[in-house]
């Protein structure tokens, strides 16, 4: 007993919290990923890593299903956190010693493992009751169809998303795998909770008649594209540059003197560009051409640096790099460029729009760099469907 | 293997694999520490025995129908592997168990791992973990030819299968010295038998964690624990085959052998943080068209040069 | 000691492979074959064949990964607990494996074989290399080009893809001083040439048993790998008891180790292109391939 508790004591210091991001809630989720950042957690990538659920916002009630399929899936001891939109760091940082304390408590987290059904052997949260003649588990098999060697092979439907590490929140891509190859895929956006395009704000607000700076809309720019190219990194498995571009998000964000920010990206942008290696592992596939531009009306970064994932990694440092030089202009700001294009025309549903044709036939590996590398961004799309007038800034 | 071994040595064994994995571990969470610009690094030094008491205490999950029986003998195999080739390693001078054909005994243990993953992997029933178990088959056949010519290089320039007398036959001049491209190449082995850092993919993030991406709790200990040991090996095993064993000045041979270690297993974890992850498809090209090419033009200078 | 262990490594070898044709998971199916194998690999590393044992394990931990992602690329379900099996004249195959088995356990205990000749040489492997390097030059060079053909006919047959490799090795290695490797197995315990043998003839006749009854392509093959096992450990078997002094024994169990990998290649090229074509995976869909 005593040494359990210790245990429990001496792993609550360490969780990894598993962040559950919800559209329309960027804001609180760099909140929480700074938080946890600075007490030096690690944050996990899978329910069977975690023992923390951290949700940044009021997800939907169909995002809300996948969120709870994921803590059932977690195993005890256990503790979620809900933030709301609006918190604070302060409340999250509260939150977060809360959820510590509970992990500590044994007897509590012994009481909640009796009440939860049994582990093993489980069956997804009470959906159809056909059963599936001869197969186990009640379980479908695995259907077949054709594969690109001519072979009639297997191929297993696979979701992505809406809960995983370095990818966009409320986005879900349903995947036909036949081995590790994308034999087509679906695109759906979980969850329409309200909620407001963070990274848009300026320009959106400048709209409404708002006095908003030059200076503040690059900074956003700056920090929107630093939060894409550190999930790419991410994805490409890169963590310590991944780590390095969020904390330079951060310091973005946080207002940081331009000088600084400059010497310190410079040396990044410097290190990620130069990476031979990088450039070899990402290039090649992905490709977004002007027929592929033309067909989905793209607009922004992944219209502006036309090629593959590697141009369009690329093509986000050099608009970083502008916009790091700009972050002290005090000009009023004009126009209706954001990061991801023309925030009224609601850009990220062309780039959702383009993935399934750009996934199909890619290894794995590569499909989840293509979605890194157009990272759409999914609050536009809820924000718009939730008041199209003008979302609240 | 019938060799005469003092008992003390078989149970120091584990505890010093164990130990120097405890260390990787450790040095690991500092290095990231430091990349995520925490202000204390040294605090992390103690994260991995934190994350170790997490998964003892944490509940095994189960996947829906998965096929435990595999998944164990998947994931204990890991350390066992690690152990088994760890028994041939002399540690200064001596094995714990002194067999002629140590190299290849190392190999096979290191082959062993290829089941361990994929049994991992596959046992589960998790897309996102088979494919990962699937990676790292590919993996196999992209690093095993220039490994074993690496091994075999080093072998044939001392002309033992023996790993104790490959490190012998080093009295001068450290095989290192004239056969960089085994001791790199050994080096990439050495990384993609431990799937670690660079040659990560079977368990990389892309795929939530991959061949490990179901386990959870005691399972997810050892499964991790065993790739430790194995990095911890695989620094230990290139230590007879190209740095000269337990050769050095002053300090007594065991020392030099652990120092050797040391050094070379802090280089493969800082590999982790310098380079990203090597995509299969990508690196098997390397492999075959250049690795092997370039190993079998050492292994020829080699052949060449011990040729009476 | 060693007859302990003797014992206890035949009963997994068997064990192993009878499992192979009962568990009804081709993932349990080929790893029980794969302990079966291993548990061969370590009678030989007993019997003082070091080099051979650990290629033995090294080879067929590889071959049966290649193996078991066929069997996956075929059949992909996670976990493979969908239960399945698939014979065909299940009797007539056990009355067949078992009559041989009794035929050659009578024959291997009625023969008066010959008394040992020589003692093992202090260096087992290199004496393989002296006699690969030398004497049994061509049987080497047989080896590699077999190894070559069957690569270039698999990769050509199966897919534009490449297969897998496979390579056999042979090293040169010093003559050292070894304890007296002539020790143990003579004294006290029963492992004589006659329990090898008969651990042979029960491998061989499992694997018979599962090439005649087994339906699906890949389970034949696991048949047939079980015979090749079989005679790889009567090959040990021949040479510690028989003729240590001369190292026709390990080239036996080396030419039987390729036979396997390249029964194994040469069979996947033949499942993948026969599945390319007619979408079959079992033996009595493809019975016009018999001419």
């Amino acid at each position: 007993m005593g040494l359990s508790a210790r245990l429990a004591r001496c792993a609550a210091g360490r969780p990894r919290p598993l962040i559950a991001a919800v559209p329309g809630a960027t804001g609180v989720r760099l909140a929480a990923e700074a938080e946890v950042r600075r007490r030096g957690w690690r944050p996990a990538s899978s329910p069977g890593e975690t023992g923390l659920l951290l949700i940044c916002g009021e997800p939907g009630a169909a995002l809300d299903e996948a969120i709870e399929t994921v803590w059932w899936a977690m195993p005890g001891p256990r503790a979620q956190v809900r933030v709301d939109a609006a918190a604070a760091s302060a409340e999250i940082a509260e939150a977060l010693d809360r959820a510590v304390i509970g992990l500590a408590d044994v007897a509590a987290q012994r009481v909640a493992a009796g009440t939860r059904p049994a582990m093993g052997g489980w069956s997804p949260p009470a959906r159809h009751e056909e059963h599936h003649m001869g197969a186990p588990a009640g379980l479908a098999m695995a259907d077949r169809a054709a594969d690109r060697d001519g072979l009639t092979l297997d191929v297993l439907r696979v979701p992505l998303g809406p809960v995983l590490a370095d990818w966009p929140a409320g986005l879900q891509v349903v995947m036909t795998l036949q081995g590790d190859v994308v034999q087509g895929a679906e695109v759906e956006v979980v969850g329409t909770g309200e909620g407001v395009a963070f990274w848009d704000e300026p320009w959106l607000a400048a709209r409404e008649g708002r006095t908003v700076t030059s200076g503040a809309a690059a900074r956003r720019l700056a920090a929107a594209h630093l939060d894409s190219v550190g999930r790419l990194l991410g994805v490409a498995g890169w963590p310590s540059a991944a780590a390095r571009a969020g904390r330079l998000r951060d310091d973005v964000l946080a207002g940081r003197p331009a000088a600084r920010v400059t010497a310190s990206y410079g040396a990044f942008a410097r290190r990620i560009g130069r990476s031979r290696l990088l450039r070899w592992m990402i290039r090649d596939f992905g490709v977004i051409d002007d027929a592929v531009v033309d067909r989905f009306d793209l607009t922004g970064p992944a219209a502006r640096h036309p090629g593959d994932v590697a141009a369009r990694l690329a093509g986000w440092l050099a608009e970083t790099t502008a916009a790091i030089a700009a972050v002290d202009d005090e000009t009023a700001l004009a126009g209706d460029e954001g990061p991801r294009g023309p925030v009224t025309r609601a850009p990220s549903a062309g780039l959702i729009a383009a993935l399934p044709a750009l996934l199909e036939g890619a290894e794995f590996s590569a499909a989840r760099l293509i979605i890194a590398s157009l990272d759409p961004d999914v609050d536009q799309l809820v924000a718009a469907a939730v008041s199209p007038e003008a979302p609240d800034a | 293997m019938r060799e005469a071994t003092a008992v003390w040595t078989v149970v120091a064994l584990p505890i010093l694999l164990a130990g120097l994995a405890f260390a990787a571990a450790a040095f690991n969470s500092v290095l990231r520490a430091v990349g995520a610009g925490h202000p204390e690094p040294a605090r992390a030094l103690t994260d991995p025995l934190r994350e170790a008491a997490r998964s003892l205490i944490v509940q095994r999950r189960g996947t829906l129908a998965p096929d435990r029986l595999l998944t164990r003998i998947g994931v204990i195999s890991l350390p066992v592997a690690a152990l088994l080739a760890a028994v041939v390693v002399p540690i200064g001078t001596e094995p714990v168990a002194r067999l002629r054909i140590g190299v290849v005994w190392f190999n096979a243990m290191e082959v062993a791992v290829w089941g361990a993953v994929w049994l991992t992997g596959w046992g589960v029933n998790s897309a996102y973990a088979l494919i990962g178990g699937y990676r790292f088959i590919a993996q196999g056949l992209a690093y095993e030819l220039p490994h074993m010519f690496a091994l075999i290089t080093a072998a044939l320039g001392a002309g033992s299968l023996d790993l104790t007398k490959v490190a012998a036959a080093q009295d001068g001049l450290w095989f290192v010295v004239w056969m960089p491209v085994a001791f790199v190449v050994y080096l990439f082995s050495a990384l993609a038998m431990a799937f670690w850092g660079p040659l990560g993919h079977p368990v990389a993030g892309d795929l939530a964690g991959g061949a490990a991406v179901e386990l959870s709790g005691p399972d997810r200990l050892v499964f991790l624990a065993g790739r430790y040991m194995l990095l911890v090996v695989a620094a230990a095993v290139a230590v007879p085959l190209f740095l000269g064993g337990g050769a050095g000045p002053l300090l007594p041979a065991w020392t030099w052998s652990l120092v050797k270690t040391c050094a070379v297993l802090a280089a493969l974890v800082w590999a982790r943080h310098r380079l990203l992850v090597l995509r299969m498809d990508r690196f098997m090209e390397l492999s075959w068209m250049v690795l092997i090419p370039a190993m079998l033009l050492q292994a020829l200078v080699v052949a060449i040069v011990v040729l009476p | 000691m060693q007859a302990v262990a003797f014992w206890g490594l035949a009963a997994v070898a068997v064990a192993g492979g009878i499992a192979v044709f009962v568990v009804g998971s081709m993932a349990r199916a080929t790893f029980a074959l794969l302990a079966s194998f291993l548990a061969a690999g370590v009678e030989l590393l007993l019997i003082d064949l070091h080099y051979l044992g650990a290629l033995v394990i090294l080879m067929m931990i590889m071959e049966m990964l290649i193996m078991v992602v066929f069997m996956v690329m075929y059949m992909m379900n996670p976990a493979g607990l969908m239960p399945m099996v698939m014979v065909h004249n299940n009797r007539g195959a056990l009355a067949i494996s078992a009559g041989v088995f009794v035929a050659l356990a009578t024959g291997i205990l009625l023969t008066p074989w010959p008394q040992r000749r020589g003692s093992p040489p202090r260096d087992v492997t290199f004496d393989l290399g002296q006699a690969l390097m030398g004497p049994k030059m061509l049987v080497m060079m047989v080896i590699g080009v077999a190894i070559l053909a069957t690569m270039i006919a698999s990769v050509v047959l199966a897919t534009h893809r490449g297969r897998y490799d496979r390579h056999v090795r042979f090293d040169r290695a010093e003559p050292e001083p070894d304890l007296d490797p002539a020790r143990g197995p003579r004294r006290r315990c029963r492992v004589t040439l006659e329990t090898f043998l008969l651990l042979a003839a029960a491998l061989f006749a499992v694997g018979l048993y599962g090439a005649l009854s087994q339906q699906s392509i890949v389970m034949v093959m696991m048949g047939l790998e079980l015979m090749v096992n079989g005679v790889l450990i009567a090959g040990g078997g021949f040479w510690y008891y028989v003729a240590p002094g001369t190292a026709d024994g390990q080239v036996l169990v080396l030419v039987a180790i390729t036979v396997m990998a390249l029964e194994m290649a040469m069979g996947f090229a033949v499942v993948t292109a026969l599945f390319r074509a007619r979408d079959v995976d079992v033996t009595d869909d493809a019975g016009d391939l018999k001419g």
